[in-house]
């Protein structure tokens, strides 16, 4: 008993000792699992702000539709199909761009804007469903950050875009600022590559059945929007995707090798009209 | 008093000398391994890393190794670990006549559950522990095993588990030290129930059934520290000791015997309880560590363990262990690890009262955990082994060769909270 009384008395006088010692980082303790992990929540993180910065410039270039109705309408289509994806960890934003030039746009870290010439031309939700699916498998599969070479070139304890849009220092913010401006130009006049091109749509039409929706609409989008194309409605597109025809021509060889033709999902074309019917 | 009990025993079975060799093969005291600190492995990369943890402790198993190591856990964390199989085997060589007497115990104890929060530059953790878990049943039958025994049949069901729960509290107290205090509330159960029947050749009987049962009521406190002069160096210490409040025992005994060597059959009948309080004076334990950490993907332990016994019959013991982790990546980890487990019992000699038994053993484990962002699991396998002597009837002259071997597979999972 004498004994007890002695441990407790010693850990009280410890306990109470000393309350304002701050604990030693003890950095190297981390474990490779910790410190992959902390960066990998730091690059989400920067990739975050990274893709803010060019959203805010999709915004500068175009005015943004102001029908809660309809972005809540889009808002809801999208983050149904956000939840496919494996990045819990982003929150995705969508809005609508008030223009008659026909495409969507996806800036890193979760921003997803489609325009309402595409919204004009689109017939049914399986479409909408479907262009915005394409603009998700951009977000999800980085395709931005990794062709702006952001991706760390060692996975394995590092994130690259931490790397380098890390720390506030003032070379940091014009890098950052640089590189905006690099994804910007990206989006609206070199594009991505083709093979980036074809696997967002593949992985949209993956996205479409998962979700219910008729695969085959967002085929006849692309088809119709063919003419658009060649009568210059679609300035952008044009420049920064794929010929039509190319992604036509992968896309339906897709869907005839996996057999996606025989899959009928849901259109909700009333539905989508009903909300459509203003534009 | 289970020198007594024993005692007791004997000068039932004095007349059955030949039958004395079967009778006393039984497990007897009230333990069913207190003669080793080191039977189960807690924790999951403790565990997997021998039990070397000391200088490491940096997560919520540091409760129970080290509680100022949890002054550098990474972060909030809840953690569970079970022994999903542990199973040990006891072999006495030629300990009936030319045969083998094997004891198996097998146990499934979830044997660590803890929650660490960290608060400012303080960490509270709460901890479960099972530090001690044997679950022993046997069902033997012999036919014809001696010249004077027809048949023997003996069943067995003996169950001793110890229970450790309580808070824990660390701070750093400059740079490079922290210190920490673990309060454990110690309760361990045990029940052992045996029964045999015995016929001789000559038509005697013999019948008998044993009951005990015990608990124990105590506090252990547990006080660490952890240092680091050293860059890539951490070094640590902790000391414990159970002290026990209370320890009521209940035994009872009945035996039935006939005898017929004299030609003439004669009932004898024994009925007994036998009731005490003697506590256990529990070992002083300290512990002393180091660990290296030269890269974020490797780490290197070693642990030496004193324990200095506290009651008579019991000598001091130094146990020791290392273990060593390393990342094949960020997800996925291994550990290796090395420990003894040396017996407290000092030597036998002639005044040592039998059965009595006299063996170190030597463990290794190994353990692989995966990694997410939030979550690890981890398994684990321990295996030990052990050669010593037992001296199982009266007199020390005639001991056995015994082998022990033990194998633990575990399986843990933790979460960021």
């Amino acid at each position: 008993m004498i004994r007890l009384q002695i441990f407790m008395l010693l850990g009280f006088c410890i306990l109470s000792f000393s309350f304002t010692f701050p604990v030693n980082a003890h950095e190297f303790r981390l474990r490779a699992n910790h410190i992959f992990w902390k960066n990998q929540e730091a690059g989400t993180e920067k990739e975050i702000d990274f893709g803010r910065g060019v959203a805010a410039k999709i915004l500068g270039k175009y005015p943004i539709f102001k029908d809660e109705e309809k972005v809540n309408y889009v808002s809801q289509i999208g983050t149904g199909i956000s939840a496919q994806l494996g990045r819990p960890e982003l929150r995705y934003y969508f809005g609508i761009l008030d223009t008659e030039d026909i495409n969507a746009y996806a800036a890193p870290g979760g921003y997803i804007f489609v325009t309402t010439g595409a919204l004009k031309l689109m017939r049914n939700e399986a479409q909408l469903a479907g262009v915005l699916a394409h603009e998700l498998a951009h977000i999800d599969q980085k395709h931005i950050v990794k062709q702006l070479n952001l991706q760390s070139s060692d996975r394995s304890l590092t994130s690259g875009i931490a790397q380098i849009l890390g720390g506030a220092t003032l070379s940091a913010k014009i890098a950052l600022e640089r590189l905006n401006d690099l994804a910007f130009k990206m989006l609206m006049e070199e594009g991505l590559s083709k093979k980036d091109e074809a696997d967002a749509d593949q992985k949209a039409l993956e996205m479409l059945i998962s979700t219910g929706y008729d695969p085959q609409s967002y085929l006849d989008y692309l088809l119709s929007l063919k003419p658009h194309l060649e009568q210059g409605q679609a300035k952008v597109l044009s420049k920064t995707h794929p010929t039509i025809d190319t992604r036509i021509k992968l896309l339906s060889e897709f869907i005839s090798r996996h057999e996606l033709d025989l899959i009928h999902g849901k259109k909700n074309e009333k539905r989508f009209k009903q909300f459509m019917a203003s534009l | 008093m289970v020198r007594k009990m024993k005692k007791d025993l004997s000068n039932l079975w004095l007349p059955f000398n030949v039958l004395l060799i079967i009778i006393c093969i039984t497990p007897s005291g009230l333990h069913a391994d207190d003669a080793h600190y080191k039977n189960m492995l807690i924790g999951e990369r403790a565990a997997t890393m021998g039990g070397s943890y000391v200088a490491v402790s940096d997560d919520s198993t540091g409760c129970y190794y080290n509680p100022g190591g949890i002054a550098y856990a990474v972060g909030d964390s809840l953690s569970g670990s079970g022994n999903v199989m542990h199973q040990m085997k006891t072999v006495y060589h030629q300990a009936i006549g030319t045969k083998d007497w094997v004891r198996d115990s097998e146990a499934l104890v979830p044997n660590y559950f803890s929650v660490l929060k960290k608060f400012k530059s303080y960490s509270f953790c709460f901890s479960y522990v099972v530090p001690e878990a044997f679950i022993e049943h046997q069902d033997l039958v012999f036919e014809n095993p001696l010249s004077t025994v027809k048949k023997y049949y003996q069943s067995l069901h003996s169950e001793d588990i110890t229970y450790l729960m309580g808070p824990s509290a660390a701070m750093s107290l400059g740079e490079d030290i922290s210190i920490g205090l673990t309060l454990y509330y110690h309760y361990r159960s045990f029940m052992r129930q045996q029964h045999y029947f015995l016929e001789s050749t000559d038509g005697s009987y013999q019948v008998f059934y044993e009951s005990k049962k015990q608990r124990e009521d105590g506090l252990m406190p547990k006080i660490g520290a952890q240092w680091s002069p050293l860059n890539l160096f951490t070094f640590g210490v902790a000391l414990d000791q159970t002290i026990l409040f209370n320890a009521p025992y209940q035994g009872d005994l009945s035996y039935h015997s006939t005898d017929n060597s004299t030609g003439t059959v004669s009932l004898s009948t024994t009925m007994n309880r036998t009731k005490t309080e003697l506590k256990r004076n529990m070992p002083l334990h300290i512990v002393f560590g180091a660990a290296y950490f030269p890269t974020p993907s490797q780490l290197y332990t070693v642990d030496i363990d004193y324990y200095q016994a506290q009651e008579k019959g019991r000598a001091d013991v130094i146990n020791y262990s290392g273990g060593t982790e390393y990342y094949i990546n960020p997800t996925n980890a291994v550990r290796l690890g090395l420990f003894t487990n040396y017996t407290n019992l000092p030597q036998a000699d002639s005044s040592t009262t039998s059965p009595y038994e006299y063996i170190d053993i030597y463990g290794v484990s190994f353990g692989y955990t995966s990694y997410s962002s939030s979550s690890s699991l981890t398994f684990g396998t321990i295996y030990t082994s052990g050669t010593g002597q037992a001296w199982l009837y009266e007199g020390l002259t005639e001991s056995r060769k015994m082998t022990r071997d033990s194998l633990t597979f575990l399986f843990s999972a933790s979460s960021n909270l």
